[in-house]
């Protein structure tokens, strides 16, 4: 009987809209319009670190020529040279200070296309992980963590009291969210049996996505979780 | 040879080529359906618009992986499900769904109901979807799935992300709670 009547139901939708029009704008440019997403409003990150997006943006050749474009910005000369390794964040306590490119010839660094070239590079001994460095004027505004290991086993660990925790998948790999409150967490490295606890390093958020290949990703900052999840989405 | 609308599976082998138009006609036949799953999983319209462009766009970048001479329904409304699952969970808590009814519902051939009895129906419709609205997200979407989108029991599994067998339980449950919601015993 209810399910008769729930069969015989007339609901009314809100009009359908015209989807495939957008649908078909949006394949004919991919690009830019990708790049346009990432600043819309719904990106609701402090204002400091929508300057930093871009400025980092900016320092990678290829697409400063695009952003400057549709900044209306074209005429402005923005020198780019390969920097020393930076000390910036070393009050984290994340390794050896490097530049990116070092970094990259001994460790397979993922940069996050969604953030750009990091301010500061830190790469740990053997190497295991490297910790990238974002800032927002004086202060470390995200840090972006990529380490062989895995968490799921263990992670509830070390989560402080005070914070709020969430379970979910980004992209299907699990993914945890830890927000509030000073907390940390534990994994276990690769090839070791023994868990290592990690604090957080900066007063925020955390987001820790256990990829399929084998890299867990550590997105910290005062950040919400669409934003971490964006980040961590862009990082190839 | 002109006349004759192209198959489903010779347009999405037109899309997966790069065909722009082949693709867009199969935007166009699935978007209702489409839309309407991430508005009873999203809640609002706005979301449930975003959901849906954004997984047209990622099916059609995914449609090497999509295995040709399968459906193609199941496999672009689990994208869409997932899309607007996502945009769910990042949009925090939400108020209930809203669901309306429009007009009558009765079969055609039927006759006019009186004035007592279609108030009677129209109240009984307002009831069932305003205690579908409050249901817990899992029992309202298959509910949803089965008799408001009369998807069939493999399309509901693909967009809920089950297996077909979990649907009849599912929906056998959500049906149960539905009845005690509006005060019908089982």
């Amino acid at each position: 009987m209810l399910e008769r009547e729930l069969a015989e139901l007339r609901v009314a939708w809100p009009e359908t809209p015209d989807i495939a029009s957008a649908v078909g704008a949006r394949l004919a440019a991919p690009a830019p319009q990708r790049r346009r997403l990432l600043l819309r409003p719904a990106w609701q990150i402090a204002v400091a670190v929508l300057a930093l997006v871009i400025a980092v943006v900016m320092a990678v050749p290829p697409t400063r020529a695009a952003v400057l474009d549709w900044l209306g910005l074209r005429s402005v000369k923005i020198e780019h040279r390969e920097p020393r390794p930076s000390t910036f964040g070393s009050a984290l306590q994340l390794g050896t200070p490097v530049t990116l490119s070092q970094a990259q010839r001994r460790f397979p660094v993922r940069v996050p296309t969604a953030l750009g070239r990091p301010d500061a590079v830190y790469l740990s001994e053997n190497p295991t992980r490297v910790d990238l460095v974002y800032r927002a004027g004086d202060r470390v505004a995200v840090l972006v963590t990529e380490l062989r290991a895995t968490a799921t086993p263990v992670i509830e660990k070390a989560i402080g009291s005070a914070s709020r925790f969430e379970r979910f998948r980004v992209d299907g790999d699990p993914a945890y969210f830890i927000s509030g409150g000073r907390h940390g967490f534990a994994y276990i490295p690769a090839g070791s049996q023994e868990p290592h606890f990690e604090d957080a390093r900066l007063a925020g958020n955390t987001l820790l996505v256990e990829r399929a290949d084998g890299m867990l990703l550590r997105v910290e900052g005062r950040l919400n979780r669409d934003a971490a999840v964006r980040i961590a989405r862009s990082v190839g | 040879m002109v006349g004759r609308p192209l198959t489903e599976h010779e347009l999405v082998e037109r899309a997966r080529a790069g065909d722009g138009a082949a693709y867009a006609t199969l935007v166009r036949d699935h978007e209702e359906t489409a839309f309407r799953i991430a508005y009873v999983i999203c809640g609002n319209a706005a979301d449930a618009e975003e959901a849906a462009q954004e997984a047209f766009v990622k099916a059609y970048r995914a449609l090497g992986r999509f295995r040709s001479g399968e459906p193609l329904r199941p496999w672009l409304l689990a994208i869409v499900a997932n899309e607007a699952r996502n945009r769910r969970r990042s949009a925090g808590r939400r108020a209930a769904l809203v669901l309306r009814a429009a007009g009558e519902g009765r079969p055609s051939g039927e006759a006019a109901p009186s004035p007592e009895a279609a108030l009677l129906a129209g109240e009984r419709r307002a009831t069932l979807l305003a205690a579908l609205g409050r249901m817990a997200d899992r029992d309202r979407t298959v509910i949803a799935c089965r008799y408001l989108l009369e998807l069939t029991e493999a399309e509901t599994a693909a967009t809920l992300g089950v297996r077909p067998g979990t649907v009849k339980s599912r929906l056998s449950r959500a049906l149960d709670r539905l009845r005690q919601e509006v005060g019908e015993d089982a």
